[in-house]
């Protein structure tokens, strides 16, 4: 007997043996429907704000009932508009033992406050067209095999105030004890997510000669809003403009949470 | 005495040798790469084959496939226990380690679309292959091991009939 060569072969035999057993092991979940993912009914996942930050949660339960675990299960998201990236963030791996069904609480988090002005100033105030890249990352036969799927789609981005509109037709002016009070009614709408939270309106009503008056106003925005922006101007420039009609540029800034939105206007008043 | 001698070998066992590799290494994968193709260029997933590169690796079968058939025939031409085939054996290890880890793109598959994207990482199932492949070249080292006493007793002269040694 030549144990020497008797040994050699078979070890090649185990090592052999082991790699089937891996690959048929490996393939044989999938194939029967052993392995599987799927999302949860009955399961609220609107995204919510908390803060600065806009969080997804996603519950998704794997269907484990392979011979090997899933490690290190990973979620990956991108969000970019054109080539500004809005986020770009993983979950924390979770493993997926084998012999039963686990449920997957993956949550992703946007912080306002890490995104570009830019980038910003698009998602709260105009219609964009957002990439979102969505990832799954996992090991699989004792993480011999790590595979990654990501799935690209483009995402309709409603702004989250939309619709500012200023009302430069109905314009009021009441007198104020020796002032005039100068009232332009706006209205805009917004979004769900940041509904209770403040929109920072900052306006400037100029003549030709410079600026006549400025005011601030802080609303607390619901789904639909209207206001008056109001602008204090004396006796003798309220009087000066009922002989002397003019056009009035009204700039308004608007401010949320940084991302800051210029609109102007025209007020034709006297006469 | 020339152990890679021509003469020392058996031409039947070289060609049975070789016809093994080359089903093994050449033909067999070459037949499963051109249905593969055809398959999927015949279901629209030309675009597929392209990323896959079967292509290259047919190219590569062939480019590797040849000398593994033709260096495994010197491998079974020798006798057991040889230095030449102990050689052949080592050489055709490597090559076949290098085909193994060639055909697979070293464990790398990466699918890129416009809307999906599939990358598999599988070099650790590769190296496991190519492990099992590289003890073949342990085995032909204890084979040589095994039989070289039995090699060099065949390789004495057969005293001649009739002959007798003068002091």
């Amino acid at each position: 007997m030549r144990w020497s060569l008797w040994a050699v072969r078979s070890a090649i035999i185990a090592v052999d043996l082991i790699i089937a057993a891996i690959i048929v092991l490996s393939i044989l979940p999938l194939a029967t429907g052993d392995l599987s993912v799927s999302i949860p009914d009955n399961q609220d996942n609107e995204p919510t704000m908390e803060g600065d930050r806009i969080t997804m949660s996603l519950p998704i339960d794997v269907s484990n009932y392979g011979y090997f675990s899933i490690d290190d299960l990973t979620l990956m998201l991108r969000v970019s508009n054109g080539d500004l990236v809005i986020t770009d963030q993983r979950s924390q791996p979770v493993d997926i033992p084998s012999g039963g069904t686990t449920r997957v609480n993956l949550a992703l988090t946007m912080d306002l406050g890490s995104i570009s002005d830019e980038a910003l100033k698009d998602m709260v105030f105009n219609r964009t067209v957002l990439m979102m890249s969505l990832g799954v990352e996992a090991g699989y036969s004792l993480s011999l095999v790590k595979a990654s799927v990501n799935v690209q789609e483009s995402m309709e981005w409603d702004p989250l105030i939309s619709d500012f509109n200023l009302d430069v037709y109905n314009v009021q002016t009441i007198a104020n004890g020796s002032n005039y009070n100068v009232l332009v009614p706006y209205s805009f709408s917004a979004s769900e997510l940041i509904n209770g939270r403040t929109l920072n309106i900052h306006s400037q009503l100029v003549n030709s000669t410079g600026v006549m008056g400025t005011t601030d106003n802080t609303v607390v925005m619901e789904q639909h809003n209207a206001g008056q922006i109001t602008f204090v101007i004396s006796q003798e420039a309220a009087m000066w403009y009922m002989g002397h009609p003019e056009d009035l540029r009204l700039l308004v800034d608007l401010d949320f949470e940084g991302a800051t939105m210029h609109q102007e206007a025209v007020i034709h008043w006297g006469g | 005495m020339n152990e890679f001698s021509l003469n020392e070998g058996n031409v039947g066992k070289g060609i049975a040798a070789s016809i093994i590799s080359a089903v093994k290494y050449l033909i067999f994968p070459l037949l499963i790469l051109m249905s593969a193709t055809s398959l999927l260029v015949k279901g629209g997933g030309g675009e597929v084959a392209e990323q896959l590169r079967l292509e290259d690796i047919k190219y590569v079968l062939l480019v590797l496939g040849i000398p593994i058939t033709v260096l495994n025939f010197f491998r079974g031409f020798y006798p057991k226990g040889s230095v030449s085939r102990f050689t052949f054996g080592v050489i055709v290890t490597v090559l076949v380690c290098l085909w193994i880890w060639m055909v697979t793109m070293g464990g790398n598959l990466t699918l890129d679309f416009e809307q999906f994207g599939l990358t598999l990482n599988f070099t650790g199932l590769v190296l496991l292959f190519v492990l099992a492949a590289a003890l073949k070249g342990v085995f032909y080292l204890a084979e040589m091991l095994s039989y070289r006493q039995e090699w060099l007793g065949s390789q004495k002269v057969a005293p001649v009939v009739g002959s007798q040694i003068v002091p």
